[in-house]
């Protein structure tokens, strides 16, 4: 438990649906830092410095990774194996949020070390509550690896 | 001098007789010996080895047929089973005939025992393929029908669900809008209002989620299916069995919901055709599990009796065997030559020594000649009594004593007549003139004349077999053998008859030139020899025979049809010349020869002469030598090529159904997460429009709520065009010719005002091409693609889409080129998937390509694209059929 901010990646290629995550958490965990990459392969460029994210403080590593699933180009699931194929990226937690809650998706997913799987709920006050409790139970309650030297910030 | 002549004759005869005896004896014993040996080969191996050999083709055709009938079910190889069978019995009949040794006795028995396990097992498999053939059209039938009613299902719900939320959730934004338009101020009223809309949220998402989970297990049910029952691979059993429980717990989960009669009905049906195809899925596991080990057994008793027969036939085919009997035979005939070789000298030797004794004779010449007198009249008690002292004396005891062996020796003189009376050869002797002097009753017996007929006559009477004329006339003193060679005598009634033929010189005194011919009658070998390679050639597989240097040294007719070669084209060579890679097979024909593993059957592709290649199934035998060494292989090889042919095309019908299976699979799945996607951003935002109001910040609220009609939009856009996918397909207009300058032009003034807008210009190839297709549909592909390259234009100054067709193999290649932004080769594949969008800020929902790709396979065309990416343009391709002029 650290009262320095978190830094949170969103990897969320529905516009509408990056913003109702945002503004959900923005109300709930000010505190926190979240980035917003819209598909895939920025994902991956975040995660490897490449291109727009080439200058490590457009892309410092996160605490928490939040995923969606169907995405264009390179699909969510493909972002996690990246993650977790990578021996200085697996400890951060990834959390898969999606609209999918298909057998095969959810297998899949936690096949790959997904760290959870969460489902977006159509009901609007369970979506927050939903917001709320993620951001408490990973920012509050859970303790990050003590290994920063693996994926210094900078 | 009649004295002399008695004289001479009786010590003549006593001397040839008293050889004779000897030698006679010896070669008796040597004679029954070699006779009984090839008889017991000719009149009971032979026979019994060709009926061996008939039952082993049988059993392998029954083989290949059941493995054949398991693998593709064409009742055809039934037919086949039973033919087969009812020769292999057929042959064992005949088998048991003639099988009388103890040792035949004892493999009938084996083969009897293993021939009815063998067909016990046969008969269980079929009934068992058949059973399982009939479960599985059951299993296929159920799902088909669980699929039907889950389509039903979905396609309701998803169509009720959605369009009552779309227009549940217009009526409440119209009231928002106009409400906070008309400035009322009561936001508690208006949340209130939220709350209640919000209460309507239905489980009816989460319905349509567990029927969607459903059928998505069915269809990998239906495929775990497939792939087992294709690849017998037991890890899919599992895989089967979670797939099916996951199905029956979602039907628990669907049930708990608060549902709807006909939804209960429903879910009725399911629960039972769920129960139904679980005993049907356990059935058919167990069925294939047993049908695999009765198929290794089967194998197993079929190995056994094939190796029971080959030992039978190895008698027949192993070329040390006949090697044996040609041995055999010239000892025999070796022993007979030495019979009368005896014969003759001791006859020699008689007349010289009567000489001797007639010129030595002066005074006792009375005493004798009344004595050999009396010898001449049979008389053989009489005695010569000279008692001079001297030399006469001596000759007389002389005399008395060669009276006295003549009367011993007068018993084998019987016994060798005996001998050459009862051989079951023929035995002829030949004057220098070639004329016939002496037969022995087999002769006659052989040939059909009596013994007056032949008497004196010329040798060409009984043969005109130019060899054997030749052969007598080079059988000289000097030169006096003949070796064993296969000739023909010909019979009074004009048959020829196949001999084992031999001969020989007497080659002494005066019977110089003087000829004996022995002669063994083989018809009999010959049938049998015929039948065998008859049997051989005709065999329905082909068959050969390799030395252990890999060189053919047999091979049937059959294989030489097969593979368009002559014989003389194929022996001698390496068996691997004729594969269709001799580098690869010589390997592992040079392996296979060093004898250290066991034969397993193979498949491997040979070349035919004329180049075209042929598939094998392939079986093979080592051939031992006596010492147990391996000399050889011998192969049997079945023709599988149009099996193979149809493997193929199961495999891409296979393939094809995996395609198809995926295909509707992420269609459902598809459908699910992305209609979904847009009911998320309408809920999420409806929450928020209720902090909006409570902050009282009527821009955001503005914003959000235009979110949320253009995310209900996009939901009702989205189904609108599903079912339009959908319907591509099942309604299908009358296909026509069309220019396809004309269906270019059509589409062109379509989208007229969005080219016009975005200033691109279109280039139509005028070329007079015919397309046959759905007018209206691919009219429709054609705006799609166009629209595409309007929509994915770039940022260039002159936007260009260039559209043609041609004519190539049969059908016609159709083009729409941009020099737009292109696609990145990675992606060529993506961009025709449902709701795919490379772009998400791009306007549409991502269906467009979806359907052109749809429309073009339901015409039986392809489609593909050319890019490179990096705003080089794209071209997209696809093909459709030509029209007819």
């Amino acid at each position: 438990m650290t009262d320095k901010p978190a830094t949170i990646l969103l990897v969320e290629d529905d516009p509408a649906h990056a913003e109702l995550i945002k503004r959900n958490f923005r109300r709930h965990q000010v505190s926190n830092v979240l980035y917003h990459v819209s598909d895939g392969v920025a994902a991956l460029d975040y995660f490897h410095r490449r291109g727009d994210f080439a200058d490590p403080k457009k892309s410092p590593r996160p605490k928490l990774v939040i995923l969606d699933l169907r995405m264009p180009k390179v699909d969510g699931l493909e972002v996690l194996k990246d993650i977790k194929s990578n021996n200085k990226l697996k400890s951060i937690p990834v959390v898969i949020l999606t609209t999918s809650h298909a057998r095969k998706d959810v297998d899949r997913a936690y096949k790959e070390n997904a760290n959870s799987y969460l489902v977006k709920p159509t009901n609007p006050a369970k979506f927050k509550q939903l917001m709320t409790d993620l951001g408490f139970f990973w920012l509050s309650w859970n303790y990050w690896p003590f290994v920063e030297k693996d994926f210094p910030l900078s | 001098m009649r004295l002399t002549v008695v004289n001479k004759l009786g010590i003549g005869i006593g001397t040839l007789l008293a050889l004779i005896l000897f030698t006679g004896l010896v070669s008796l014993w040597q004679t029954d010996f070699i006779e009984e040996k090839i008889r017991e080969i000719t009149e009971v191996e032979e026979p019994t080895s060709a009926a061996a050999f008939e039952m082993e083709i049988n059993l392998i055709g029954t083989g290949f047929a059941l493995v054949a009938y398991l693998h593709d079910h064409d009742p055809l190889h039934l037919e086949r089973i039973a033919k087969d069978k009812a020769d292999f019995e057929h042959f064992q009949r005949r088998y048991h005939e003639l099988a009388e040794s103890e040792m035949g006795k004892a493999l009938g028995r084996q083969v009897d025992a293993g021939y009815t396990k063998f067909k016990t097992i046969a008969d269980e498999l079929i009934a068992l393929e058949d059973e399982h053939t009939r479960i599985l059209r059951m299993l296929l039938q159920n799902t088909q029908r669980i699929d039907d009613l889950l389509d039903d299902f979905l396609q309701d719900t998803a169509e009720i669900n959605v369009a009552l939320n779309h227009q549940e959730m217009d009526d409440f934004l119209e009231n928002l809008k106009r409400r906070i338009e008309s400035g009322e101020s009561n936001i508690d009223s208006i949340i209130d209002t939220m709350h209640q809309f919000n209460l309507s949220d239905m489980h009816e998402d989460d319905k349509l989620s567990v029927a969607q989970g459903m059928e998505v297990n069915l269809y990998e049910v239906n495929d775990g299916l497939g792939k087992f029952l294709f690849s017998q691979d037991h890890t899919y059993v599992d895989e089967i069995r979670n797939d099916l429980y996951k199905f029956m717990e979602d039907l628990d989960t669907y049930r708990s919901f608060n549902l709807t009669e006909q939804e209960q009905g429903w879910g009725q049906s399911l629960f039972d055709l769920g129960n139904t195809m679980e005993q049907l899925v356990e059935k058919t596991i167990e069925i294939a599990i047993v049908k695999e080990t009765k198929l290794a057994e089967f194998v197993e008793i079929r190995r056994g009796l094939d190796d029971i027969l080959d030992d039978e036939i190895q008698v027949l085919t192993h070329k040390d065997l006949t090697q044996a009997k040609v041995d055999a035979f010239e000892a025999e005939t070796r022993a007979n030559v030495i019979i009368f070789a005896v014969l003759f000298i001791g006859l020699f030797i008689g007349i010289f020594a009567s000489i001797i004794t007639a010129r030595s004779i002066t005074k006792p010449v009375g005493e004798l000649v009344s004595a050999t007198e009396a010898l001449a009249r049979g008389d053989r008690s009489h005695r010569v009594d000279i008692k001079s002292g001297d030399e006469f004396e001596y000759l007389g005891l002389s005399f008395n004593r060669m009276v006295e062996e003549l009367d011993k020796t007068t018993v084998s003189r019987d016994y060798v007549e005996n001998i050459i009376q009862s051989m079951s050869e023929s035995l002829i002797i030949i004057s220098s003139e070639n004329k016939i002097k002496a037969i022995n009753p087999a002769t006659i017996a052989l040939l059909g004349y009596r013994n007056e007929e032949l008497f004196g006559q010329p040798i060409s009477k009984i043969s005109n077999d130019e060899k054997l004329l030749d052969a007598l006339d080079e059988a000289t003193s000097e030169n006096g053998q003949i070796a064993v060679f296969e000739a023909t005598y010909k019979a009074k009634d004009g048959r020829e008859i196949p001999v084992l033929f031999s001969g020989s010189a007497l080659g002494s005194g005066e019977r110089n030139d003087e000829r004996v011919c022995v002669a063994l009658d083989i018809t009999k070998h010959k049938q049998v020899e015929e039948a065998y390679l008859d049997l051989f050639d005709s065999a329905p597989v082909s068959y050969h025979e390799i030395d252990r240097k890999g060189n053919m040294i047999r091979v049937n007719q059959t294989e030489l049809d097969l593979l368009g070669y002559t014989r003389e084209e194929m022996i001698g060579h390496s068996v691997s010349k004729f594969t269709e890679n001799p580098e690869v097979s010589i390997i592992a024909v040079k392996e296979k020869l060093k004898g250290k593993k066991p034969l397993e059957g193979y498949e491997r592709i040979y070349r035919r002469k004329n180049g075209s290649f042929i598939d094998f199934y392939i079986e093979e035998r080592y051939i031992y030598s006596v010492g147990g060494q391996v000399t050889g292989i011998r192969t049997a090889m079945q023709d599988i090529t149009e099996r193979k042919k149809i493997e193929k095309e199961r495999e891409l019908l296979m393939a094809e159904l995996e395609t198809k299976n995926a295909e509707m699979e992420r269609f459902t799945y598809t459908v699910s997460h992305d209609l979904k996607s847009p009911l998320f951003t309408m809920k999420g935002y409806l929450g928020l429009l209720e902090e909006d109001l409570e902050e009282d910040n009527r821009e955001q609220l503005k914003l959000d709520m235009k979110t949320i009609h253009e995310a209900a939009d996009k939901m009702a856009q989205m189904l609108d065009e599903l079912l339009e996918l959908s319907r591509v397909g099942r309604v299908v207009n009358q296909s026509v010719n069309i220019p396809f300058a004309e269906l270019a032009q059509e589409a062109v003034e379509l989208v007229a005002g969005s080219l016009a807008e975005n200033n691109v210009k279109v280039d139509i190839d005028p070329n007079p091409v015919l397309v046959y297709g759905d007018r209206p549909r691919l009219a429709e592909v054609m705006q799609n693609l166009i629209d595409n390259a309007v929509k994915y234009r770039g940022d260039q100054t002159e936007s260009r889409i260039q559209i043609g067709a041609r004519k190539e193999n049969g059908e016609i290649i159709c083009h729409v080129r941009d020099n737009g932004m292109g696609i990145d080769p990675a992606y060529h594949e993506i961009v025709f998937g449902l709701f795919e969008m490379l772009n998400k800020e791009a306007k549409g929902t991502g269906i467009g390509l979806a359907l052109v790709k749809r429309i073009v396979e339901v015409h039986g065309g392809r489609i593909w694209i050319e890019s490179d990416g990096n705003n080089r343009g794209s071209t997209f391709y696809f093909s459709l059929p030509k029209g007819q002029k």
